[in-house]
């Protein structure tokens, strides 16, 4: 399954891709370990931003049954609760440990990477499919109804047809001149005539 | 016409001409005789002994309209064209009806002497064959090192 948010990323890579082999740069990797830790960051983002953007559309749904200033008191004895204090430890914690996961980022960068970059493969090879085919069905057979329609293709036709003709009678012209004389001078030879025209060719 | 031995047309080119020219009549004369009995069939629905006939004459006449209308329009043959070559007569000139005529009835009426005198052609200074030698003609190469035709 395609995913189609992933195929601008794997069309840049398929870019970056050409123009590294384009222009010879191999010690260039294809997905840097900066690329890919920028790449991991995004989609934990997207990722984090999409599930906050569920809780937050439930959360408004719920609320918004309430007037304002009802959500914002209740937010600040929330806050105040001993109970979410704790619940919001294991969240530093996380922040702390951020730095620790570069790796795991990375890594996590690069599967987005390469999946983008099949993504975007399978995409273009669709794409050309269906466009090859549209090409073979729709697009060929007119220009081939115009190409032999049109009088000026014919003339350059009949044009090269006719040269060709003409060299092959220059070339068959060529080689039975030199042949009279070799045979000329063969029937001489062999029959001690005289040896006044030896061949030319 | 004092040409050098190389400019008069040697034998094969000359052979070559002339097997070019037999499938050219022989693929017309098949043409004439299609269209003569295929058109009978298909006007009068039957094919009259007078059509049969009027063939045998054309297709008889065939070559040698073939032959001395070349000679005499173009000084060559669709074969001589091919490959290069075309009849003159002995001093330089262009060929007359009435010589053409005479040179292809001769080479017709006495096909197998024109053949068999072709073998002149190696041995005469100006490469004529029997036939040019009765006709007082010359066979030589055109449309070569600026020479016309």
């Amino acid at each position: 399954m395609v995913n189609a948010a992933r195929v601008p990323l794997g069309l840049a890579i398929l870019l970056a891709e050409r123009l590294r082999t384009d222009l010879g740069v191999r010690w260039w990797p294809t997905v840097s370990a900066v690329g890919a830790f920028a790449i991991g960051v995004g989609d934990a983002a997207a990722s984090t931003a999409r599930r906050t953007a569920g809780a937050a559309a439930k959360s408004g749904s719920d609320l918004g049954r309430r007037p304002v200033s009802a959500v914002a008191g209740a937010g600040r004895k929330v806050l105040e609760q001993p109970v979410v204090a704790q619940a919001m430890a294991p969240v530093r914690r996380a922040g702390s440990a951020l730095a620790g996961r570069a790796d795991a980022t990375v890594a996590r960068g690069r599967a987005v990477a390469y999946a983008a970059r099949a993504d975007a493969l399978a995409v273009l090879l669709t794409e050309s499919t269906s466009a090859l085919a549209w090409v073979r069905g729709d697009v060929l057979p007119t220009i081939i109804d115009d190409l032999v329609t049109d009088p000026k293709v014919r003339e350059l036709a009949l044009q090269q047809a006719h040269g060709a003709l003409t060299d092959a009678a220059r070339e068959a012209r060529h080689r039975s001149a030199g042949a009279d004389a070799r045979l000329e001078a063969s029937v001489h030879r062999l029959f001690g005539l005289f040896a006044r025209h030896e061949p030319s060719s | 016409m004092n040409l050098p031995h190389e400019a008069y047309a040697g034998l094969i080119s000359r052979l070559v001409a002339l097997a070019i020219d037999i499938v050219l009549i022989t693929v017309g004369a098949a043409i004439a005789v299609g269209l003569a009995f295929g058109g009978s069939q298909v006007l009068l629905r039957e094919t009259p002994d007078w059509v049969g006939l009027v063939v045998g004459v054309a297709i008889g006449l065939l070559p040698v309209v073939y032959f001395s209308a070349s000679w005499w329009i173009a000084g060559q043959t669709p074969g001589g064209m091919t490959m290069g070559i075309a009849v003159r007569h002995r001093n330089g000139v262009p060929l007359r009806f009435t010589r053409s005529l005479l040179r292809a009835l001769i080479g017709l009426a006495l096909a197998p002497i024109w053949f068999l005198g072709m073998a002149l052609v190696l041995v005469d200074d100006r490469r004529r064959g029997l036939i040019d030698v009765a006709c007082g003609t010359v066979v030589v190469y055109v449309g070569r090192n600026g020479e016309g035709g």
